[in-house]
């Protein structure tokens, strides 16, 4: 008891740092949770893309090309003062507007050049991937494509126009279906499922640095030499150690889950709430587990600072916690099943799918990452017990 | 002779710290690789066009479903697997589809106006379809449910598992399908003399068969000035990294003013006892860092080019000049943090760790396109973030080669690193060991 309360004791006197540390990492998570956030999935949806137009015709034509886009598209028209911020010169803009696909503010950029209603042709950038060039510019170009064949027809422009805007507006009724695989519900990927999904790097970061802040306080020699002079076991010892480092974990997932909730109260499902935060609680335990094993091989903190920074760094890039799985190569993911975030990002899937708790698939999840808890604590264990005897 | 001294052995000194090392040489290469391992085939397949997978059934056995199929597979952006309608659905289940298309087909109308006639001369749908007129006769004949074109056509339908950008594409194909079809429709509804309709009918499919596009992707301003390819947009998370690397520097100076400072350490006490003036001292430790920091900048960079394999698309001394620079940014923001905080002891750890990976945060290392939004909502952010200023001169550097934008980053960063160390100055140069 008297050194789990010390553990809290040292904690009161860091508590600023750690604070800081804790408080960082909260930011980061939104920060990067409020990029990814979409709408539910229950039925098809076009995905939204952004689209900016710059119009140089002013023609008939082009407005109604811009009207059709509209329907689906989230679509800026670039005014005088929009592009005057973009740069001075013609030059300047066109290369912002180059990097904001490139960067994916924007997914394609649309120029109607002054002759445009004369001769038809407009330019475009978009992503590297074609998907958004496809996209958009087939829809312009089945629109111009009736357009001269309603004039080859014999009707007269105004005509022709119209009833080419028709016929696009009646494509638009075509019969897409949503089929649902899942056990019930189906995806949201709101914004619940990207904060619990980025959490990961943050709680893991917070804990390991907050415990380990704490530990280096607690090796002070003179500290070290009156614990041991006391009647308790080194087993006793690392115990309680790892109990104070096991609610100090627990007390900052409360906080990561606790802000998390009331920023989702209203705006996502929260029936999967109970799911995400049971897929958290491995985390939490091999985070806790691995900053025992660190401050047991060291007492520096930019070394911690720097072991913890690569690891979670590395793994978060690796398992799919900032970018996608299904984006990431075969290879790259058969490598990621021997990190934690790989099944805890699997977990976060099945959780945001409504798959039960008690699936296999859940509990593989589950299982594995407490394997690695089990793994890194007992490391720790051995190493602590292997320096007391050589002391 | 006092300057060489005390620069030469701070930099033996920094390069026995494991902490030095760690942070400032293994770290970067560590995630380096993991980038490369985690989205490297990215930026070697950039100009790749992707391709979507897909699987048509087909409906009936009838011209209109065959031409269908054989349109779809011409696409070279689709990959297409033609099963029937239980596979299909086990193909979706997994995943290995992005959606079903089933193949659209003529109605009992157009069947029944075939009359079992042969289509041998009909080798098209737009052939079946204008024999199908041609035995309507007379216009009297087309009633008002003739005039649409399902009455003629089942149309084309489209099932998907989830909403994404490769579903988007394929309901844009089906959309533009469909819209081909009402065309057809119109146009034959629209015909004054009904025995110019299969005429109309044969113009109207000649047209929708040519190849007919409008718009052209302006790639003019996507070359460097040697016609080199466009910098793909995942190297913009090498350049974070190489941001949040040179920033690391601030942990360096840190530490040397904590070595400085009488009230930081027992060092500092020592130090400040010295007769060498702290100016010399303070300036020979701050360069002893920087030149560790560039060393370690430069070895991360070739690693990227070199051993990575990952083009800068620029003249690698262009690229070590603007890190060098920024490395000098972060040694004068960690005095600038050690003058300010005293001796907190959040100088040596948190603050620089949080200035670093703050700064990197904000210029893309997690969220590769976050500088671009801030660029629309408040650019002055990335004016003084020392890491988006990096980030933005080597990406002007990769796409647009050598140029203003690059001179103005590198400028504003020597603006930063001179105010921080003026800021510093003001702070420290009354402080002796009487006062502290």
């Amino acid at each position: 008891m008297p050194v789990f309360k010390a553990f809290f004791k040292i904690l009161k006197v860091k508590g600023a740092i750690v604070l800081i540390y804790v408080a960082a990492f909260i930011a980061f998570m939104f920060g990067i949770t409020l990029q990814s956030e979409s709408a539910g999935e229950s039925m098809f949806q076009t995905k939204n893309l952004y689209v900016a137009v710059w119009d140089k015709s002013r023609s008939a034509l082009s407005d109604r090309i811009i009207q059709m886009l509209q329907g689906e598209n989230e679509v800026s028209v670039l005014t005088a003062d929009d592009l005057q911020k973009l740069g001075t010169t013609e030059k300047e803009q066109l290369r912002e507007l180059n990097d904001d696909v490139r960067y994916g503010v924007f997914d394609y950029v649309l120029i109607f050049p002054e002759t445009f209603e004369d001769d038809d042709q407009y330019s475009y950038f978009s992503t590297s991937d074609s998907s958004a060039g496809y996209i958009i510019s087939e829809q312009i170009d089945t629109f111009l494509k009736c357009l001269k064949i309603n004039m080859a027809a014999g009707m007269d422009g105004d005509e022709a126009l119209e009833k080419a805007a028709e016929v696009s507006d009646a494509s638009q009724n075509a019969e897409i279906r949503m089929a649902d695989f899942s056990d019930e519900g189906g995806s949201t990927h709101d914004s619940l499922y990207y904060l619990y999904r980025f959490m990961c790097y943050s709680v893991m970061m917070a804990i390991v640095i907050g415990i380990c802040t704490v530990m280096t306080g607690m090796k002070n020699d003179d500290l070290v030499r009156r614990i041991h002079c006391s009647a308790l076991s080194s087993q006793k010892i690392s115990l309680a150690r790892f109990s104070a480092s096991l609610l100090f974990a627990v007390g900052v997932m409360g906080l990561f889950v606790l802000i998390a909730s009331i920023y989702c109260l209203g705006s996502a499902d929260m029936s999967k709430n109970s799911a995400y935060i049971l897929n958290l609680v491995p985390v939490v335990i091999m985070s806790a587990a691995f900053a025992y094993l660190l401050s047991t091989l060291t007492a520096d903190e930019s070394i911690i600072n720097m072991i913890t920074n690569m690891v979670s760094l590395a793994m978060s890039f690796m398992c799919g916690v900032f970018i996608e799985q299904n984006m990431m190569q075969p290879g790259v993911l058969k490598a990621a099943q021997f990190m934690p975030f790989y099944w805890y990002v699997q977990g976060v899937d099945l959780a945001d799918a409504s798959v039960s708790v008690t699936s296999p698939a859940f509990l593989q999840c589950i299982g594995i990452q407490l394997l690695f808890a089990a793994a890194f604590a007992a490391a720790g264990i051995v190493i602590s017990r292997s320096r007391a005897a050589g002391k | 002779m006092t300057f060489g001294h005390i620069f030469l052995y701070r930099i033996k000194e920094l390069f026995r710290q494991k902490w030095c090392v760690g942070w400032n040489f293994l770290f970067p290469l560590v995630l380096a690789t993991a980038f490369f391992v985690g989205f490297g085939s990215f930026i070697r397949n950039a100009d790749i066009l992707t391709t979507v997978d897909v699987a048509v059934v087909e409906t009936q056995d009838d011209e209109m479903s065959s031409s269908f199929v054989d349109l779809v597979k011409k696409l070279d952006f689709m990959n297409v697997s033609v099963v029937d309608d239980e596979e299909a659905q086990e193909l979706l289940k997994d995943g290995d589809v992005a959606g079903i298309l089933y193949a659209p087909s003529f109605t009992a109308n157009t069947r029944q106006l075939l009359n079992g006639n042969t289509l041998d001369n009909a080798s098209s749908a737009a052939d079946t379809l204008q024999i199908s007129v041609e035995n309507i006769g007379s216009s009297s004949m087309l009633t008002e449910d003739a005039k649409q074109a399902s009455y003629w056509i089942n149309d084309p339908t489209l099932t998907v598992a989830e909403n994404g950008v490769n579903q988007t594409i394929l309901s844009q194909f089906l959309k533009s399908y469909i819209a081909n079809e009402k065309e057809m429709a119109m146009i034959i509804t629209s015909a004054d003399d009904p025995s110019a309709i299969p005429a109309a009918i044969q113009k109207t499919a000649d047209m929708m068969a040519e190849d007919m596009t409008f718009g052209s992707s302006d790639v003019s301003l996507r070359y460097t000035d040697d016609g080199r390819g466009q910098l793909s947009p995942y190297m913009h998370y090498f350049f974070a990294l190489i941001a949040m690397a040179s920033l690391f520097a601030s942990w360096i100076s840190t530490s040397i003013l904590d070595e400085a400072m009488a009230n930081h350490s027992e060092i500092g006490k020592r130090n400040e006892c010295a007769p060498v003036p702290r100016a010399v001292s303070l300036t020979a430790n701050i360069l002893s860092g920087l030149v560790i920091q560039v060393i370690s900048v430069t070895c991360l960079i070739l690693y990227i080019q070199y051993v990575l394999k990952l083009n800068f698309n620029a003249p690698l001394g262009y690229v070590i000049l603007i890190s060098a620079v920024c490395s000098a940014t972060g040694i004068a923001f960690g005095v600038m943090f050690g003058a300010l905080l005293g001796n907190h002891p959040a100088t040596t750890t948190a603050v620089p760790l949080l200035f670093s990976m703050g700064c990197s945060f904000l210029s893309g290392l997690m969220v590769g396109n976050i500088q671009q939004i801030i660029q629309a909502a408040a650019p002055w952010i990335n004016r003084i973030n020392p890491a988006a200023l990096l980030t933005d001169g080597l990406d002007s550097l990769g796409s647009y080669g050598i140029g203003p934008a690059y001179w103005q980053d590198v400028l504003i960063l020597l603006a930063l690193t001179a105010a921080a160390i003026a800021v510093s100055s003001l702070i420290l140069r009354r402080k002796n060991y009487a006062s502290l």
